[in-house]
């Protein structure tokens, strides 16, 4: 065997080893990015039909303290419509518990709605679950709870906000733009979460898109560097030779 | 003044199972660092063009790619093609596509209709990709070290580039195929066989996922 087929098995082995460990969310290989599927709606607005939506179910592992090992849980549509991240030891199962069951489960927009703008998704049941009781984010920081992303019907701007529904109606949470029409915000409760279309344009709407003119500013002058090294190297070659 | 030979102090190595053994110049340090800083540069163009659209952006895609393409051009890199090529590429691309087929499943939720400008779009930005990674870096670190620092230096720097636009949790991933398509360099002899596995694992991940 050569040593370059060794390298191929070692490297097909390691591909496998990750897919096992270390799953990564669609899309995976490089490329441009596959277009996504129209959005599916459990209730369509203006009485339209979609395919159904999918619910998002994931078995999280606990260990003996009871805290969950970090995970994904993300809906079949492509690009699924939402996807729970869930941070290794973010959340509390109860004692004598062996696993958590995770899920994301779609619904119709349902009284009362937001009074603050329009639900532009399915309104998502976040939930979790064992066989010996209710589950608690103990997770304190940003990067210890849990994180949602979703994404809207469609890349227009201003984007929507995400909103939690609460006890008397929803209130809003703190939303950052991830991708053309995706969104992501903190989960720290279980419950239902929607994107949002505020009726007035908030002053601050996510992280904005376009050009990043500064970042640009750094690639360029890498580029230049770049040329500028290889054309120094391109002439002491010229002049040995 | 003396000129600088130190890229002249040849020595043996292999380029591939079909080359036999060769005499080469070795590349200068600086040529393998001037690469990986206009890699460098060409990423971080991307990601501040792309912003928040980041892999979908085209035009983000297509500078970088473009980019690459004019690198990889500039050094002499050339694509060969055979059937024990193609076959090579078209075999680990269908090992590339597996594991995720398995993992995610098979949904074939695409509309046909898109993918042919889609696929153009893609063998451009994934064959750009390949002829300077597994081509010019590639060389360039092979024939200044060896294979093996070859393939792992274009792995880094291929799970590296996915980073702006997908975060960090894609690097093991992006890593793992990026050795695969560097051994598969290592057992073809040449770039094409990857941008070949390359191309084909992003086709399949159309129609499969």
């Amino acid at each position: 065997m050569t040593r370059a087929t060794r390298w191929l098995l070692a490297a097909l082995a390691a591909l496998l080893v990750t897919w096992l460990v270390a799953p990564a969310a669609v899309p995976i290989y490089d490329g441009i990015s596959n277009p996504d599927e129209p959005y599916r709606y459990v209730q369509a607005p203006d009485g339209k039909t979609t395919k159904p939506p999918t619910a998002a179910k994931a078995t999280v592992a606990v260990n003996a303290q009871g805290l969950s090992g970090a995970a994904y849980s993300n809906s079949g549509e492509n690009g699924p419509q939402i996807v729970l991240y869930i941070p290794a030891g973010s959340l509390q199962a109860p004692s004598g518990a062996t696993s958590i069951q995770v899920s994301e489960t779609p619904l119709a927009p349902s009284a009362p709605l937001p009074t603050d703008g329009t639900i532009v998704t399915n309104v998502y049941r976040v939930a979790a679950t064992t066989s010996q009781g209710p589950v608690q984010v103990v997770g304190k920081t940003v990067n210890q709870i849990p994180t949602l992303q979703m994404r809207a019907p469609s890349a227009r701007q201003p984007g929507p906000v995400y909103e939690f529904r609460t006890a008397t109606g929803w209130q809003r949470v703190d939303t950052l733009r991830v991708g053309q029409d995706i969104y992501q915000a903190s989960a720290p409760k279980f419950g239902d979460y929607a994107l949002v279309q505020l009726n007035a344009t908030p002053k601050s709407a996510g992280s904005g898109g376009g050009v990043n003119v500064g970042l640009l500013a750094v690639g360029i002058g890498l580029l230049a560097l770049a040329g500028i090294i290889l054309a120094i190297r391109l002439t002491r070659s010229r002049r040995a030779t | 003044m003396t000129a600088d030979t130190s890229h002249l102090a040849g020595r043996a190595t292999t380029l591939g199972p079909d080359s036999g053994l060769f005499v080469v110049a070795r590349p200068a340090k600086s040529h393998v660092v001037g690469l990986l800083t206009a890699f460098s540069g060409a990423v971080v163009v991307r990601a501040a063009l792309a912003g928040p659209a980041g892999a979908r952006s085209i035009s983000a895609s297509l500078t970088f790619a473009g980019v690459l393409a004019v690198l990889a051009i500039g050094c002499r890199v050339r694509p060969q093609l055979s059937l024990r090529i193609a076959a090579i590429g078209v075999g680990v691309a269908a090992l590339l596509v597996l594991p995720a087929a398995l993992h995610l499943g098979v949904r074939a939720s695409l509309p046909v209709h898109s993918f042919p400008t889609w696929a153009v779009l893609t063998a451009f930005v994934a064959g750009a990709e390949e002829a300077f990674l597994r081509g010019a870096v590639f060389d360039a670190v092979q024939r200044r070290h060896s294979g093996d620092a070859a393939v792992v230096v274009a792995a880094i720097a291929f799970a590296a580039l996915h980073v702006p636009l997908y975060g960090w949790h894609v690097v093991p991933l992006d890593f793992a195929v990026g050795l695969v398509l560097g051994a598969t360099r290592l057992v073809a002899g040449t770039w094409t066989a990857p941008a070949i596995a390359h191309i084909g694992a992003d086709f399949g991940g159309w129609w499969l996922l």
